[in-house]
């Protein structure tokens, strides 16, 4: 906008032509882009509508010749006396408690390390930023080594303890606690006589529903996507959360190809499809309920200095 | 920024007060306070990140069959495996082409967007940051049908263009564009979104400034923004060359539909060395080689750039 307005107005109908150019320019990339990043979602929910013959042969953007989504539904469901149903409740088993444990932990620690000054606050505050900074798939094998040795494999601790320790939620909560909650307010609450554990839960917590939010919305996504560390700590059927279960269906058959129905394997692979089109809707669906959050916290956890 | 003149005062008020009490822990019950709040936060990450490095870098000095100690023994037996260094070939090669590719994309994507031309940008935004919210399982699955000529959302495209013979499937050249393809798809709108909202919350009196000195669309782009949202490019690149380092979802999900040998990257390697031949010990020995790679490119590369520091020191 505000190069629109600086540009001299002289030659008002040739600036209008030459904006118009680039705003077509942009907004055709822009479409590009697009088709590239959300056609395979849409292809996705598109499939998991059709019969196996029909994924192959109708246009990948349009409903096969007939609606077999509830049927696909009903098999993938029956699959293998209903796994299905397990691995969702494995997925909420593992998902809820961890999140619940990072939204308070995270809070607490944010808050104790933005507003407090004690021995050993900046070695944990850099401890914090080197977490944050360490890939979490570079810590599923020690973590499983380690769960091996305490015996929290094919526990649902294993996956729910190990996801709980976010160094990107104490991150977040450091942030606002830091720039955005006025340490004024504590010092007037002290005066008023509030211990410090009052001015956290009556204080502090209620002016940070935002950015707890935040912080529940992308642990709960990211906890909910985990492949890797469930995939290594829950090696039993019956314990695995759903992205794991799915993805040993997925490793029986060949993606991608008609062959996996002539070789007669158990799995089909429409059960594979709306296997994928079922756990991804919980995500989306939060997804848009939130967005908003989202970017915020994106953002405020990857602002590390300035 | 009050905030930032209560902690320079007291850290201040340390050096001179000889009791060296500081303003918080002269009230009665502060002192105990602080480490009531950190420490569920930090005994999770003692139990969960801090000790299973220790406990792994413990056992990879110990042997696989003898569990004596043999020093850096299994680091050179890794090192020397064939397959390891195959693996780590492939993660280098991803390392510089992928990151690159994905980091400059990803800002000019983000420079499209923050720019004042083109319609429907919100929906844009939101739309390419729709994938990061997918489990990588699922936008595995999803590609892995869209690498199909039968089944490709593409392939319509393509065969408009005239390209008939379709995309990367099943050629181990073209793999581990097949690979990065996905990871690309599946994380740069995150990306975007984290760029284009630091490019909205630049300052605007310098972006002001500039125009009046007479900075073109280009050199405030790349002279005055670019350098601004540094911080931010910075974590971008630790996080994507951390992701590859550490690869294994998209190429462990897409062994039998594209052909991925089972010890394709160092972490693969090091599952199917643990749970295959139960050789833990050199497992965690391949694990502490990651952590190392990847702790010690995100910690040189914080520290030379010099555009990270803590926000109140």
């Amino acid at each position: 906008m505000q190069a629109i307005q600086t540009k001299p107005r002289m030659h008002g109908a040739q600036y209008r032509r030459r904006r118009l150019a680039a705003n077509i320019v942009v907004t055709a990339i822009l479409v590009v882009l697009c088709y590239y990043f959300i056609a395979p979602v849409v292809w996705l929910f598109l499939s998991s509508t059709k019969t196996q013959e029909d994924l192959f042969v109708t246009p990948a953007l349009w409903f096969g010749s007939s609606f077999q989504f509830w049927n696909n539904l009903v098999h993938v469901m029956g699959y293998n006396d209903g796994i299905f149903w397990v691995w969702t409740r494995n997925s909420l088993i593992y998902t809820v408690p961890s999140v619940i444990l990072t939204v308070l932990t995270s809070a607490g620690a944010g808050y104790g390390l933005a507003k407090y000054h004690f021995p050993g606050r900046t070695v944990l505050l850099l401890l914090v930023v080197f977490s944050l900074l360490i890939p979490t798939t570079a810590l599923a094998v020690p973590i499983y080594l380690e769960g091996a040795k305490l015996g929290l494999v094919n526990t649902p601790l294993g996956v729910i303890l190990p996801s709980s320790a976010s160094a990107f939620g104490v991150w977040i909560c450091y942030n606002f606690f830091n720039h955005q909650f006025n340490t004024e307010i504590i010092q007037a609450a002290r005066i008023d006589g509030a211990n410090e554990y009052q001015i956290f839960g009556r204080i502090a917590i209620p002016s940070a529903v935002g950015v707890l939010a935040t912080v529940t919305i992308l642990t709960f996504v990211g906890n909910w996507n985990n492949f890797f560390l469930p995939f290594l700590m829950e090696s039993r059927d019956d314990l695995m959360p759903l992205p794991v279960g799915l993805g040993n269906m997925a490793a029986q058959t060949t993606l991608g190809s008609q062959a996996s129905s002539a070789a007669g394997s158990a799995i089909s692979i429409m059960d594979v499809l709306t296997g994928a089109f079922l756990v991804t809707i919980p995500v989306i669906v939060v997804f848009v309920l939130v967005r908003r959050y989202w970017a915020a916290g994106l953002l405020s956890g990857s602002l590390q200095g300035q | 920024m009050v905030t930032r003149n209560t902690s320079v005062a007291s850290d201040a008020g340390t050096r001179v007060s000889v009791a060296g009490r500081r303003t918080s822990r002269s009230i009665p019950g502060t002192r105990l306070a602080p480490w009531v709040f950190i420490s569920p936060f930090f005994i999770l990450l003692f139990a969960f990140t801090i000790g299973p490095m220790l406990y792994s870098l413990w056992m990879s000095l110990q042997s696989d069959r003898t569990g004596a100690f043999v020093g850096l023994g299994n680091y050179s037996t890794v090192l020397q495996d064939t397959d390891f260094r195959a693996a780590g070939g492939v993660i280098w090669q991803a390392v510089y082409t992928l990151a690159p590719f994905f980091c400059i994309v990803a800002a000019v994507i983000a420079f499209i967007v923050d720019g004042n031309a083109g319609w429907g940008k919100g929906l844009a935004k939101l739309l390419m940051f729709l994938p990061f919210a997918m489990p990588a399982t699922a936008s595995t699955i999803l590609w892995a049908f869209n690498y199909s000529p039968d089944s490709s959302v593409f392939s319509p495209v393509l065969h408009w263009m005239g390209v008939t013979n379709v995309l990367w499937f099943g050629t181990p050249t073209t793999l581990p564009y097949a690979i990065m393809n996905i990871v690309v798809w599946q994380n740069i709108g995150a990306w975007v979104v984290v760029l284009t909202a630091s490019l909205a919350g630049l300052p605007s009196e310098i972006i002001e400034m500039a125009r009046i000195e007479g900075a073109g669309w280009l050199s405030l782009t790349l002279r005055i923004k670019l350098p601004l949202i540094a911080p931010v490019l910075i974590l971008m690149v630790i996080s994507v060359v951390g992701y590859v380092l550490t690869l294994i979802t998209e190429p462990y999900l897409l062994q039998q539909a594209l052909q991925v040998p089972a010890t394709y990257t160092p972490n693969m390697w090091a599952y199917n060395i643990s749970f295959q031949s139960s050789a833990f010990n050199l497992a965690a020995a391949a694990a502490i080689l990651l952590l190392l790679v990847s702790s010690v490119f995100a910690i040189t590369l914080v520290l030379r750039s010099g555009v990270y520091r803590l926000q109140d020191r």
